[in-house]
């Protein structure tokens, strides 16, 4: 009997072990899909583990990052035809994409804060979408909103998020899920080996299917959306966030305070938004509100640029642009003094 | 507070940290009996007040039936409490919306108010508890627990409080007593047991739930080997969730060095349905067994008085389960069936009948039982039934590896029976397993949060 619980002591040692060393010994991640224009998969925009594996990629190389929404990710458009996709074939540096669809600045913060430690010492872009300051559900201080992406990248315990009010289990599972790396490299496997993050439910849904068939994941090609205006947007009169009040503001800062405290230089890029869906009086409070992001961050010894006016055809939405849009806004950027002093610095 | 979230992980690390550091015996039943008091209060704080109420209730009623003439009416008294509360809190609902239905069909305009009170988890588990230590109390086979957190702990211990097993006196307050320091031995066998029930839950239960609720949602949309299936897959599912958390409840407890009582024991090896209830929740049925059908008189005032005490014993047991008809109609049930059991185990015939074909027999009834207990009203069970009878087998979208699962459980239980693989009842077998249903759990299970069938009673 002693004998025995000797053993099985020695066995859950092992399994204590195994799981701290698994996601090390066996990140079952192939650096060589880390090309040139490669951005997180669409599929795979929660898979926090891979994109920890990405940054400490990208912390190897001589890259310029660049952080951001969907809108830096470019979520109408191929990954070459993305902002960082533009801007290498514009220039000889090299420029990554590190967007992640559907980041806003809270989880960005987060994303930063937990997944993205090794990016030190680097040239840094940081995309700005004012869309997240558009209106007091965008900007998390409203009401309870269930909708919210990247819930686990939101800070749990020690700051409040008036539209994230989850349970306490809720909180702490997301608290321990990003604190812990086996969690997030069985995600990681999940995502990207299995054909659905749900054996059971894939079995209920694919009761033909062999079972087999479930660790043979399908190929998950992104194919981008089709653009939206200029049918679906009419001019709106935006309910901006104060910048004072703005949560989203307020991580934006943390955000950039993080990266400087890990010694990277920073670049801030407004990305656009969509004018032409906006009443005059809503173009001039974002006209104020950017002269006064440019002024904040100045103070933080940040340079700000603003991206250059789309048509309205370059828009794919209200602030995501299409292909064109990109080429526009990297051939503006690849001409601007600041952004050329900054890459060449 | 559900035993698979990260909230009770990191409340029982807290315990058994607390527990350990704590020397004296005193000290680690009121470790033990503030955490449960925290356990009972985690929804709702007035859940704890209803505990609480039950606790410092009966403690002063078993006194007074130790110390003084009128045993009988404290007796009572301590009952009428009980109910009480289980009828304002289980049955006010039922009661008050069946007397206004009485009212609608005479016609009268009188409408009494219906309030539906939320439950305190695990409520008639903890009133059973107590309820039994007080009718022991009674019958003088136990002394009184004099020490007031001893007895609070034995009634509200966090292990057991939210669905069972209903903890006896006799077992429990001896080891209560005796708390010792962790041991190595038991935080292995306690682990291992709650991994186990983890599994069960997790893996199984849960499984077995996603294909039981599709077809129970709307039978009639099925066909009959469909519903068959679907009331199989419910067989399985209570069966793995209620076990599952009494063996993680068991091992909760077994961390501190406590053996709570098992309340399963293969039920579907079962060979009549007398037998089904000495394997099935093991502590209710002892419980009204020992608590009801003995003081009624059980089988030893002839065949009629036995008859009634059986029907009685399986109706209460029925209704024990929540206010509603089907379980009314399901403790009917069982009850014909066990008086049926009785009469017809007389005739001879029946002992040719192999002891296999039995167990099977037996498992066939009690996956009709179950239909009995899952449907939402008699009518809907009733054509549920009569869709399995319809005959109507064209093919159907069943998940093979659901039906291996099945299969797996079926004859485990039958190779556990014939304890023909009893070497995987030894510790490092169980140890291994534990680890790998730990990592099964996390690579193939949903992480999704359900609540445990048997929290709602």
């Amino acid at each position: 009997m002693k004998k025995e619980i000797n053993y099985s002591i020695a066995i859950i040692f092992f399994l204590v072990i195994s799981i701290i060393m698994l996601p090390k010994l066996f990140p079952l991640i192939d650096e060589k899909i880390f090309t040139q224009n490669y951005r997180i998969p669409y599929y795979a925009g929660e898979d926090y583990f891979l994109f920890n594996k990405y940054a400490k990629f990208l912390s190897q190389i001589d890259s310029i990052p660049l952080l951001g929404d969907s809108v830096i990710w470019g979520h109408y458009v191929h990954e070459e035809e993305s902002l960082s996709g533009e801007l290498n074939l514009l220039s000889q540096k090299n420029f990554r994409n590190a967007g992640i669809d559907g980041v806003h600045p809270a989880a960005m913060n987060g994303l930063v804060e937990y997944f993205a430690g090794d990016i030190k010492n680097k040239k840094v872009i940081i995309g700005i979408n004012l869309l997240w300051m558009s209106s007091r559900r965008h900007d998390l201080s409203g009401e309870q909103n269930n909708e919210i992406n990247h819930k686990i990248l939101l800070p749990q315990f020690l700051e409040k998020i008036p539209a994230y009010q989850p349970t306490i289990e809720e909180r702490l599972s997301s608290a321990i899920k990003k604190n812990f790396e086996f969690l997030l490299w069985a995600d990681h496997i999940k995502i990207s080996k299995f054909n659905s993050s749900n054996l059971y439910q894939w079995t209920m849904e694919n009761p033909q299917k062999n079972i087999i068939e479930f660790f043979k994941p399908e190929e998950k090609k992104f194919m981008p959306p089709e653009s939206i205006t200029p049918r679906g947007l009419t001019i709106q009169d935006i309910q901006w966030v104060d910048m004072e009040a703005s949560l989203q503001w307020r991580f934006i800062l943390k955000t950039i305070k993080i990266l400087q405290d890990r010694n990277n230089k920073l670049l801030a890029i407004i990305t656009p938004f969509n004018e032409h869906m906006m009443s005059a009086s809503s173009i001039k409070k974002m006209d104020s509100m950017t002269k006064a992001i440019k002024e904040e961050l100045k103070r933080e010894d940040i340079e700000v640029i603003d991206c250059p006016m789309l048509l309205p055809e370059e828009f794919a939405d209200s602030s995501h642009p299409t292909a064109k849009g990109y080429e526009k806004i990297a051939k503006y950027l690849i001409s601007n003094k600041s952004f050329l002093k900054f890459i060449e610095r | 507070m559900l035993f698979s979230t990260w909230s009770f992980l990191l409340f029982i690390i807290s315990t058994v940290l607390i527990f350990s550091f704590v020397k004296s015996i005193k000290g680690k039943i009121i470790t033990l009996l503030i955490f449960s008091i925290i356990f009972a209060s985690w929804k709702n704080p007035l859940h704890a007040a209803i505990l609480l109420w039950v606790i410092f209730f009966d403690y002063f009623l078993i006194k007074k039936i130790n110390n003084s003439e009128k045993k009988r009416l404290w007796l009572y008294l301590s009952i009428i409490n009980s109910i009480s509360i289980l009828a304002i809190f289980k049955y006010s609902l039922l009661i008050l919306t069946s007397l206004n239905e009485i009212l609608q069909l005479a016609d009268a305009s009188l409408r009494l108010p219906v309030i539906n009170f939320q439950a305190p988890t695990g409520l008639s588990f903890f009133i059973f508890i107590s309820m039994g230590y007080v009718i022991d109390s009674y019958y003088g086979r136990l002394q009184q627990e004099k020490n007031f957190a001893i007895h609070g702990l034995f009634v509200s211990f966090f292990a057991q409080i939210s669905a069972g097993p209903i903890a006896r006196a006799s077992n429990l307050i001896p080891q209560l007593k005796s708390l010792s320091h962790l041991k190595k031995e038991n935080l292995i066998i306690g682990f291992n047991l709650f991994v186990y029930g983890l599994f069960k839950k997790q893996a199984l239960a849960d499984y077995f739930a996603l294909f039981s609720d599709k077809i129970f949602s709307n039978p009639a949309n099925f066909s009959s080997g469909d519903l068959i299936l679907g009331a199989l897959a419910f067989t399985w599912q209570i069966y793995f969730d209620f076990s599952g958390y009494t063996d993680m409840a068991r091992g909760v407890a077994k961390l501190f060095g406590i053996d709570l009582m098992e309340n399963f024991r293969l039920p579907y090896m079962a060979a009549s349905t007398g037998d089904f209830w000495s394997r099935w929740h093991i502590s209710l049925s002892s419980w009204f067994r020992d608590y009801l059908y003995i003081p009624l008189g059980g089988n030893r005032s002839g065949r009629i008085k036995e008859i009634r005490n059986i029907m009685l014993t399986m109706i209460l047991s029925g209704l024990w389960h929540g206010a509603a008809w089907n379980f009314l109609l399901w403790g009917s049930i069982h009850g014909v069936l066990h008086v049926a059991s009785k009469l017809i185990s007389s005739v001879k015939l029946i002992s040719y009948i192999p002891l296999s074909i039995k167990r099977i027999l037996i498992f066939i009834v009690i996956i009709f039982t179950w239909i009995f207990f899952k449907a939402e009203t008699a009518t809907d069970a009733f054509d549920f039934i009569y869709g399995i009878f319809s005959f109507n087998f064209k093919s159907t979208d069943i998940p093979p590896f659901m039906i291996a699962l099945m299969i797996i459980a079926y004859i485990h239980h039958w190779l556990k029976e014939y304890r023909i693989i009893e070497f995987m009842e030894r510790d490092i077998i169980k140890t291994i397993l534990s680890c790998l249903m730990i990592f099964y759990i996390i690579f193939f299970c949903s992480g999704n949060l359900s609540d445990f069938i048997y929290f709602q009673f």
